[in-house]
């Protein structure tokens, strides 16, 4: 019997090399009964290595390494392990790792140098901590130093809370360091512990753990010397094994069991409570905040509903009973807090999720659907049974707006109280290609190669493109055995690389390089590794009694924002509850829009529009949505001709049914068939019908699927919850397996048709990986209709508000503008004279593009543009360049861009920037003269511009380099007509046969043709692309889209296609592409691309194109 | 292929495209520019593309392919090679050219562009050795001559009167000579040096004629050259002219100037006041009005001489006497540039054929002829020669006096004479290789350590004191994790031993060979230990053992798997 009191694990960053799940399951492999991981530094791998360590049926001990700095600059850390065995001694490691993290200047070897007092080192309360003293704690181990600390220690902890842990690595020193501490121990009556201080599960993981050495260090494995391991002993050894090598200390052996059964705390004891909600600084009691919630609910619901009806106060009554009976009425409040305190600022929100199944939220005002009307299942969202709390996300204007509010729950809950929930940056593989290569000392520039090379995020070619850790990832490294110290011959077998060989070897990194063996071996271990914490998008937690009493806080990278260490899974797994604050670009944009429509005097309550008007389905049916909310990606572009929404509804089943479940599922065609009448509608058993009615028989949300698993299998609540959340647990296939054989035996109990069931089982297989609920669809749906109103009735505002929120959405900046100049939208350039610092609509069909549209003008030069200009207009270019100041680049930049254009005595771009290298001369004479200049004299100083005006392609390339867009004409068309103008020339029998490379642009279909070409007609286009993608639900095809002067063609590229012309498809900004049309459902032109290649051209254009997201 | 470049007057010639007429033409022309007055003249000789053209020549098998050189693009703070920077293709062949592969490219885009494309990495060491023969060859034309770039050579012209009287003839000659070179050339006269640069990469100038079928390229200038013949170059060639022009190629790309034409035809007022001075100068060069002087080059002076013996000598005494006068004409001539020699060569050739070289390192630099013969002399001393010494020859280098001494008020020996001396005698007595500074090395491995010169102890000292501060802690700590002294055998003895096979590291039980023998009554261990695990070539492992024979020894032995076990040393 033997328990491990000292390990760590990959979260301890850089230092271990194991997963926590890993050692877990390790320890349970040798019978230990117990362990304990002391990550460095944190807990954040505790919550892993809890479940691992349930599943297996041991216990996860809790604790933590603690590093303290030297007590002078430069000094050695001191490293100090510490257990905890309650409650309490976890809330005061929590405390203790939040302060050293948040409060660094504490703990700054200045500071500590000037405290005498060695409890500065531990300055908040520790009981129930235990602390080891372990022969690694102390940079120097001699007799005096090791006396001190042990002594500090006791009297920081209490003399009974401190052990000295003996550890043997088969190294020569150890003899000598044991026996000062076995000396130290019996002087001082401190108990000793035996441990072997484990950084991984297997002997075979040293060479991770080496490379980490050398990533910590920054060095090469070459150069690490004796930073490096010296053998492979530091692995979780089995309970034999460890009395075998502690033969002569069996008191320590016997020690660490005591004070393993001492060690009573795990996360199962963790006591984590929901603030309750304050009013007027005071914190009300259960009964207030239900009475509280009661009186807000329904004063919401007669603004909400009028009067209310009978059915709608049954839904009421009834989720109110659920929610006050589960105590989670504070909850409520205080999301409803959130919401109220973000109205209040005239900040735009929507709760969108589970939380839209529920009557109350609704009420409240946190989500704008309403559940009653349409039906929605609220056991969704909330049920009598389910362990964890509800989630709920709500959407904010992305940017100033979203934070305003996260700082308003910080500084609520502060000090300590609310955090944003962990984010765990793992190793990826141009991360961990680049890392170890570096560690390998190959050149840079081979890793730079690679990380270039690689394909698409989503591309099933790309080996080892593996986001989570894999279920075996400790069995991972099967080729070194266990005999020898260093095995011999195949220590790094050949894997089938694949795809990657290609890759590797055009890296410049050849295949007999003595180290690319090794480069492959680690690249594939370091994957999933984690790397370190970033912070998660929106999940805030929140917690009354102090959050550093649940979790350790650390600060974010961004300002006045702390983390937890946990990620949100984590959170989730303990009971945690968490609130999404995402942020939306499309709120921004409509909240842009409608303050620009209400300058106009067109004041609009998007509550209020009609949801049943013409023009806006119109508009969804011919698919004319670029720059709209959800339905403006091609493939909704696709499907919105065949569906030809003209309900609400439909709006909703369409946004639900372009997702990556029900298109793996092979929902998408069978309900467009059952739609459009060419297929009868099934309702796999007779008692779905009133589930699945209203998408003809068609599983699309998760609520159908749950109400399907409770009519068919008579799941209960609770069970229906289990099946929600291993249909939403992306990471384990075990726990949907789990599910699936309870439901087919519940089938099975209730006589249900084989057949039956095995369509059931598929429906829900098919929302394994990508479940939507019918709430979250309808939220979304709500915008959807919102933004493709505004762009239908208020194209100008509409394009205004999305243009001032960019980067969002599919479509460059550049999409949008040639989108709403196929509107009739006039679009000016930017004008020093005319722009102000947002794109501003000037009437329904004109808009004046902002300064900020400019690259690389600094903010302060545009502010005093638009403070100097307020004052008084600018008489022309040198007074601009007087009075703005802009430097060297700005100018350059403003004159290439056209934005001084219009100042007097400039006659074209080039002339302002022959005039912008000279600065005006500042007296008073030459403005005075100026300002008598009259037209004559003004056009003669243009006559002296010795630089000939830019040409239509190279206004073209200066747009793009300086705003990434251009106002004048497409790309496309101007390369078109060169072209032609170069073939003609070609063509005449004086140059015929030199014109191999010139491209015939009458051989070359517009996007506009592509209706009138017939299935399976060969076709060669040209266009610039402005999107691929590659779903992981394709199966390696990609599709693109390509757009010229005249519109946006679809390409739909092959898996095959795309493998020969990789590079030339992820590199190249314009493609010539030939293949055959596919005419499909919905008369949608589709070219099927069998060919690729790269345009020659004459111009570099800075374009962006929405890749691989 | 070789390209030759006509004068205008010559230009109506081309008809006849025999290499006779155009040699003729050629004689013509020197002919007439010979009566004029000798206006300076010279000549540049670029090899294109140099770091390309060197990789290929070597490589014929990728002429035919398409070929790009990649590196990491420089840092724009530094302009030197960056290790972060992205890398891009440098240089292209045409082969790659033709793909649309062009300079500036990634090498991802340009491997999209051309899927066959064979990226190849520049080679700085073969550059440098190209670059010397280059400058050999130079010498060999002229004196005063700049090396501008690698690769890019200025030659003045005013010194060779041949080629000032009949410049075709002489660059015809000149690319003779520079046939072994296999090396592509673009040779270019002109009136400024800056002129001639440009000239040689123009191609607007550039006529072919086959010679001999050998890749000499060659492109002579007209001297009296005109701004027209260069007006289509791209505006970038002026970077390779001068360092000190250093135009801003984002504002002028935004003035639509590509060309050096269009640079030529701004007003020169107007660009100064915009670029500043430098941009005068380029305006300057480009109508043949800067003049610069060259930065002439001047070979490093060295210090070798060597004779070959009218008679073979068969004893010591007349090689040394001989040896001594050589040594005293070297150390005047270092004493005359106040220079000292710091390690000098010696070379003797036998009646047999036989040769014997040997490198001495001086612990001090010194002009002293005696002290330095007397080195000699314990050297040779220890030598037996297989013949008669046929020859000898000598290699001094050079180093300035101060340069060895380590510290302000003293020299690092106090008697360098005897230490010299010394030190011969002792490297005479152990054989080469034995005598030397032996330097820890920092790995786990045991008696890892690195012989260094004998002389250069002081400063190996200071690296060592740097080399223990990089030592982890824990490597630190273990330095003295015996207190028995352990005298190591060099090398390990191999030895048998009787080991108990149970539990993963073999117990040694008794030792069966070697100089110690017997059973073993007590052993501390194992202690495995291994490193370099990530390569293949110096991947190490063993695992060590203190054990006591019933003698009372105290050993240190280590077992290599399989199956050796060595005794490393005895504890004392």
């Amino acid at each position: 019997m033997f328990t491990e009191l000292y390990a760590r694990s990959s979260f301890s960053f850089l230092r271990g090399a194991s997963h926590p799940q890993d050692l877990i399951q390790r320890a349970a492999e040798l019978n230990y009964k117990s362990i304990a991981i002391l990550d460095h530094m944190g807990v954040y791998g505790s919550v892993q290595a809890h479940l691992a360590a349930r599943r297996h049926g041991i216990r996860a001990l809790v604790g933590a390494t603690v590093e303290l700095p030297g007590r002078c600059p430069g000094g050695s850390p001191l490293e100090i392990p510490v257990l905890v065995d309650s409650t309490k001694g976890y809330q005061n490691l929590c405390h203790l790792l939040t302060e050293i993290h948040c409060c660094s200047e504490v703990f700054s070897p200045d500071a500590l140098s000037n405290n005498s007092e060695t409890s500065v080192f531990f300055p908040s309360h520790t009981e129930g901590i235990i602390a080891l003293l372990t022969p690694e704690s102390l940079p120097s181990l001699d007799r005096k130093t090791l006396l001190r600390v042990a002594l500090m220690l006791g009297r920081t902890f209490g003399k009974q809370n401190v052990y000295i842990t003996l550890t043997r690595h088969h190294n020569r020193s150890t003899d000598r360091i044991n026996r000062l501490l076995i000396d130290l121990a019996q002087s001082l009556k401190i108990p000793l512990l035996a441990s072997n201080a484990p950084l991984f599960s297997h002997r075979r993981c040293r060479l991770l753990a080496d490379c980490f050495t050398c990533l910590r260090h920054h060095t090469t494995l070459d150069d690490a010397g004796t930073l490096l391991a010296s053998n492979s002993e530091r692995y979780l050894k089995s309970p034999d094994q460890m009395s075998a090598l502690f033969g002569d200390q069996q008191q320590a052996l016997i020690n660490t069991e005591i004070l393993s059964e001492r060690l009573a705390f795990t996360l199962d004891d963790l006591k984590y409570q929901f603030p309750s909600y304050h009013e007027n600084g005071k914190s009300l009691t259960l009964e207030e905040e239900a009475r509280l919630l009661r009186k807000l609910t329904f004063r919401g619901a007669r603004d909400r509903y009028g009067k209310i009806g009978i059915k709608v106060r049954q839904q009421l009554e009834h989720e109110l009973s659920l929610i006050i009976r589960l105590q989670f009425s504070g909850y409520f409040l205080i999301v409803w807090e959130i919401v109220e305190f973000a109205k209040s600022q005239g900040i735009l929100c929507q709760g969108r999720g589970s939380a839209a199944n529920s009557a109350v939220c609704y009420c409240l005002g946190i989500t704008a659907c309403d559940p009653v009307g349409g039906g929605l299942l609220f056991e969704r969202f909330l049920s009598e049974n389910r362990r964890s709390w509800p989630d709920i996300d709500i959407d904010f204007p992305s940017g100033e707006r979203r934070e305003a509010v996260i700082q308003h729950v910080f500084q609520k809950y502060a000090p300590r109280g609310a955090a944003m929930t962990a984010n765990v940056i793992t190793y990826r593989p141009k991360s961990a290609f680049r890392e170890i290569s570096k560690v390998l000392g190959l050149p840079d520039s081979i890793a730079t190669r690679f990380s270039s090379l690689i394909s698409s995020p989503h591309s099933p070619d790309t080996t080892g493109d593996r986001t989570n850790p894999p279920p075996d990832a400790g069995k991972k490294c099967t080729t070194a055995p266990e005999a020898e110290e260093i095995p011999d011959g195949q220590m790094f077998p050949m894997r089938d690389l694949g795809q990657l060989r290609k890759t590797l070897s055009q890296s410049g990194l050849s295949q007999d390089h003595p180290r690319f063996r090794p480069l492959m071996h680690l690249y594939h271990e370091i994957l999933s590794f984690p790397r370190h914490l970033g912070q998660h998008s929106g999940g805030m937690i929140i917690c009354d009694t102090g959050l550093d009493s649940i979790v350790p806080l650390q600060p974010a990278s961004m300002p006045n924002r702390t983390i937890v260490q946990w990620d949100k899974d984590d959170c989730e797994e303990l009971g945690i509850v968490k609130v999404d604050l995402l942020g939306l670009g499309m709120l921004a944009a409509m909240e842009d829009s409608l303050r620009i429509c209400r300058q106009r005097g067109k004041s609009i309550d998007l509550a209020h529009i009609p949801h049943d008007d013409t023009a806006t389905f119109d508009l969804l049916c011919r698919a004319d949505t670029v720059g709209t909310f959800q339905v403006e990606s091609r493939a909704q572009m696709a499907t919105l001709p065949i569906m030809q929404p003209r309900e609400f509804y439909d709006l909703v089943v369409e946004i639900a049914l372009i997702r990556p479940g029900p298109i793996v599922g092979e929902l998408v065609h069978p309900y467009l068939n059952r739609r459009n009448g060419r297929a009868p509608i099934d309702y796999i058993h007779p008692d779905f019908q009133p589930v699945l009615e209203r998408t003809l028989g068609v599983p699309l949300f998760q609520e159908q699927v749950l109400r399907m698993a409770m009519i068919v299998a008579g799941f209960d609540g609770a069970e229906a919850d289990e099946l929600r959340r291993a249909m939403a647990f992306k990471r384990s296939d075990e726990r949907m397996e789990n599910i699936v054989d309870k439901l087919r035996s519940r089938m099975s109990d209730r006589h249900v048709n084989p057949e039956v069931q095995e369509k059931v089982i598929r429906s829900i297989s098919s929302f394994a990986l990508y479940g939507f609920p019918e709430s979250h669809a309808i939220s979304f749906a709500l915008l959807a209709y919102a933004s493709c109103w505004l762009k239908t009735h208020h194209s100008a505002e509409f394009f205004a508000g999305l243009l001032n929120n960019q980067p969002m959405g599919f479509y460059p900046v550049a999409s949008l503008l040639h989108d709403a100049r196929r509107r009739g939208i006039n679009i000016k350039p930017v004008s020093v004279i005319h722009s102000s610092l947002e794109t501003s609509v000037v009437d329904d069909k004109t808009l004046r593009l902002g300064l900020q549209h400019l690259k690389n003008i600094s903010s302060s030069t545009i502010s005093e543009l638009l403070e100097t200009r307020s004052h008084n207009q600018f008489i022309d270019l040198a007074d601009f360049l007087r009075r703005v100041q802009p430097n060297k680049k700005e100018r350059r930049l403003l004159a290439a861009a056209g934005s001084l254009d219009d100042l007097r005595g400039v006659a074209h771009r080039r002339d302002a920037l022959w005039q912008g290298e000279t600065l005006p001369e500042d007296d008073l004479l030459n403005r005075c003269n100026d300002l008598h200049l009259n037209n004559s004299e003004a056009a003669a100083r243009e006559m002296n511009c010795p630089l000939l005006p830019m040409n239509d392609l190279e206004k073209l390339t200066a747009d793009y380099h300086s705003q990434g867009y251009t106002t004048g004409p497409h790309p496309m068309a101007l390369l078109r007509e060169a072209w032609t103008h170069e073939f003609k020339n070609t063509e005449s029998p004086s140059r015929r046969g030199s014109h191999s490379t010139s491209i015939n642009p009458s051989a070359l279909a517009k996007a506009r043709d592509f209706k009138f070409i017939p299935h399976g007609q060969h076709v060669s286009c040209v266009g610039l692309v402005i999107c691929r993608q590659r779903p992981s639900t394709a199966k390696g095809h990609c599709f693109i889209s390509l757009e010229d002067e005249t519109g946006t063609a679809n390409l739909f590229i092959p898996r095959s296609t795309f493998l020969n012309y990789r590079l030339v498809i992820t590199t190249e900004k314009f493609l010539l592409c030939h293949g055959r049309m596919q005419v499909g459902e919905g008369d949608s032109h589709t070219l099927y691309t069998t060919s690729v290649e790269h345009l020659p051209l004459g111009l570099s254009l800075e374009t962006q194109s929405h890749d691989f997201h | 292929m070789r390209k030759f470049f006509l004068p205008p007057e010559r230009k109506r010639l081309r008809g006849r495209s025999t290499l006779k007429a155009k040699k003729k033409a050629a004689r013509l022309y020197s002919l007439r520019s010979s009566t004029k007055k000798a206006l300076p003249l010279y000549a540049s000789f670029q090899v294109p593309l140099f770091s390309l053209a060197i990789l290929l020549r070597d490589r014929p098998d990728l002429i035919s392919g398409p070929v790009a050189l990649v590196c990491c693009a420089p840092d724009s703070d530094t302009s030197t090679p960056s290790t972060t920077a992205k890398p891009v293709i440098l240089a292209v062949n045409h082969e790659a050219a033709r793909c649309r592969v062009t300079q500036g490219l990634s090498p991802t885009k340009a491997l999209a562009r051309c899927p066959h494309l064979n990226l190849i990495s520049s080679n700085p060491a073969n550059e440098c050795l190209h670059q010397d023969a280059l400058r050999e060859y130079l010498a060999s034309l002229g004196s005063d001559f700049e090396e501008t770039a690698m690769g890019v050579f200025i030659l003045d012209l005013m010194s060779i009167p041949h080629a000032m009287k009949f410049p075709g003839e002489w660059v015809e000659q000149a690319l003779r000579k520079a046939t072994p070179l296999r090396l592509p050339l673009d040779v270019a006269l002109a009136r400024t040096p800056d002129l001639s640069i440009l000239a040689g990469q123009s191609p607007a100038l550039r006529h072919t004629l086959r010679f001999n079928a050998d890749p000499i390229f060659c492109m002579a200038q007209h001297p009296t050259f005109a701004i027209q013949h260069i007006d289509s170059q791209p505006v970038h060639s002026l970077n390779c002219v001068s360092t000190e022009i250093t135009l801003e190629a984002e504002l002028l790309s935004l003035w639509g100037i590509e060309t050096l034409g269009q640079l030529a035809s701004l007003p020169r007022q107007g660009l100064a006041e915009r670029l500043g001075p430098e941009a005068k100068i380029a305006h300057d060069v480009l109508h043949g009005k800067h003049h610069r002087l060259l930065r002439l080059h001047r070979p490093p002076e060295r210090f070798n001489l060597s004779q070959q013996l009218e008679y073979p000598i068969e004893t010591m005494e007349p090689l040394l006497f001989a040896l001594h006068r050589g040594l005293r004409t070297l150390c005047s001539r270092l004493q005359s540039s106040q220079r000292a020699a710091s390690s000098l060569r010696i070379t003797l050739t036998f009646d047999d054929g036989d040769l014997y070289a040997h490198k001495i390192e001086l612990p001090e630099p010194t002009c002293d002829s005696s002290l330095l013969l007397r080195v000699i002399q314990t050297h040779l001393s220890t030598i037996h020669a297989p013949a008669p010494a046929t020859g000898w020859s000598l290699h001094l280098t050079s180093a300035s006096h101060e340069e060895k001494q380590y510290h302000l008020f003293k020299r690092s020996l106090k008697n360098s004479r005897r230490f010299m001396n010394t030190l011969g005698r002792i490297n005479a007595l152990l054989g080469p290789g034995r005598l030397g500074t032996p330097f820890l090395l920092d790995t786990h491995r045991p008696d890892s350590f690195q012989m260094k010169g004998a002389l250069c102890s002081e400063k190996l000292a200071v690296k060592g004191e740097q080399n223990e501060c990089t030592l982890s802690p824990h490597y630190r700590r273990i330095q003295n994790s015996t207190s028995l002294p352990l005298s190591r055998f060099r090398p390990t003895l191999p030895i048998h031993v009787a080991s108990d096979p149970e539990g993963r590291f073999p117990r040694p039980l008794a030792l069966l060979s070697g100089p110690y023998c017997g059973p073993v009554t007590k052993s501390n261990g194992p202690f495995p230990i291994s490193g370099h695990w990530w390569d293949p070539e110096e991947r190490w492992q063993q695992v060590e053992w203190d054990i006591q024979l019933t003698s009372n020894a105290l050993l240190r032995i280590a077992y290599h798997p399989p199956d050796n076990w060595v005794l490393e040393g005895i504890y004392q």
